[in-house]
């Protein structure tokens, strides 16, 4: 099956600016959604998703067709943007990490701030299904946000941005059976930083 | 397979990545142990809600900032020297199509008086004294004089009709002269005249000096041929 961006991208090389305005209509969204829900920060997911665009704007003469996917360039560029973005910045993560490694999976009870936390989501849930969504997505975000940053972007890609597991891999340059496994590993985290709000609901 | 492998399966049993005989052992643990069972439900569960998460849609301002930023880099992309100049290039063509037109204005304007000036050009009008172009004495000619206002010969055919008592009176009157009517009368005299005959010093008026009709029948006749025919002489 013909990658369309990729035959976008020849066009670009060959002069024909208009199709990278298609490129990017066609890719904004998932690649805002990609940054937004990594960063858990629409602003700044904005502001890296057009440097991506530019920084591809700039590669179209060096844009290899056929050595990999599109989409594969395109989240490789955003990743690294990304991770920039998190270490100019110096956010969280470590703490979050070894709470979660070091909490058993099962059986136990949830942590009473996490009780707190979730219990006035509950009441909030009472007046339809809009606030429902919105305090669905903020407790889901908010565990997304919380996972180390090696979990979380092969997670956002792999059950965001719906990639395979072949092209996470391409993307984070990483061994398919680490890309595997990091991926379940961050499933799992994710299951055990829900477990209260599930189990409530 | 124990706990620890089955939790290890989780995602490839979802995505469908485990071959038969391995899905069939993740089923057969699942179904004896509870723990496992209740484990995995919740790993479905919080699954489904991340793929729940609703899309965010860019703002209004995304397009317009990324138009600006990409034409900005299309602008950096241009030489430093191109972008110097390309705001002046309407100007700047404007100002040398001036310098053109003026150049063209200044050669042309040239050349007009250089042909003005060029005796070659057989101008005669742009002399400010023609007195001193036509000198009426031979010896004072230059050799261009000569070829343009040869001496008229009559033809033969005219010198048969008009008695010319003296042929050489023709080499010794230039032509046209009738061009010079502002000419004094002191520069109308003939050199050899003077050698003839001594005018009196107060005698200004040599065209009615009677006691020469037949010299200025000639003259006249002369006049006449050079005036209506080629300087060859072909006749009237």
């Amino acid at each position: 099956m013909p990658d369309l961006d990729d035959e976008l991208m020849k066009q670009c090389q060959q002069g024909n600016m208009e199709a990278f305005d298609l490129i990017v209509r066609r890719n904004r969204v998932p690649l805002v959604n990609f940054i937004a829900r990594f960063l858990d920060n629409p602003d700044a997911a904005e502001d890296l998703a057009q440097e991506t665009f530019i920084r591809m704007f700039k590669a179209i003469k060096r844009y290899k067709s056929g050595a990999a996917k599109f989409s594969t360039w395109m989240y490789h560029i955003a990743s690294n943007l990304c991770k920039n973005e998190l270490r100019n910045r110096g956010r969280r993560g470590r703490f979050f990490v070894d709470s979660v490694t070091t909490e058993p999976s099962s059986g136990s009870a949830p942590a009473e701030e996490d009780l707190i936390a979730t219990a006035p989501a509950h009441v909030s849930l009472q007046p339809g299904n809009q606030l429902e969504r919105k305090e669905r997505e903020y407790v889901v975000q908010g565990a997304i946000s919380e996972l180390p940053e090696r979990y979380r972007l092969p997670l956002v890609l792999r059950d965001l941005q719906e990639l395979s597991y072949e092209e996470i891999s391409d993307t984070l340059d990483l061994p398919l059976g680490t890309t595997k496994s990091r991926i379940n590993r961050a499933r799992l985290m994710l299951k055990d930083k829900l477990r209260s709000f599930v189990e409530a609901s | 397979m124990n706990c620890l492998n089955t939790e290890e399966q989780f995602s490839a049993y979802l995505d469908d990545e485990l071959d038969y005989q391995t899905v069939k052992a993740f089923e057969a643990h699942l179904s004896d142990c509870e723990s496992c069972r209740r484990e995995f439900t919740l790993f479905r569960k919080s699954l489904n809600l991340l793929h729940q998460l609703p899309q965010i849609e860019p703002s209004r301002e995304f397009d317009i900032a990324l138009q600006v930023r990409l034409a900005e880099v299309q602008v950096e992309a241009i030489p430093f020297w191109q972008r110097v100049l390309q705001p002046l290039y309407g100007q700047t063509c404007l100002a040398l199509s001036g310098i053109a037109v003026l150049f063209v204005m200044a050669t042309g304007f040239y050349f007009y008086q250089e042909t003005l000036s060029d005796p070659q050009s057989g101008e005669i009008a742009a002399a400010p004294e023609p007195s001193r172009r036509i000198p009426l004495v031979e010896g004072r000619q230059t050799e261009w004089q000569r070829q343009q206002f040869p001496l008229a010969v009559p033809s033969r055919e005219l010198q048969s009709l008009v008695n010319f008592p003296e042929s050489s009176v023709f080499n010794l009157q230039p032509v046209r002269r009738s061009q010079q009517p502002q000419f004094s009368a002191f520069n109308l005299q003939p050199a050899h005249r003077t050698q003839q005959q001594q005018p009196p010093a107060f005698d200004l008026q040599p065209a009615r000096r009677i006691q020469q009709p037949q010299r200025l029948e000639q003259n006249y006749i002369l006049q006449t041929v050079n005036y209506t025919e080629a300087p060859t002489g072909g006749g009237l």
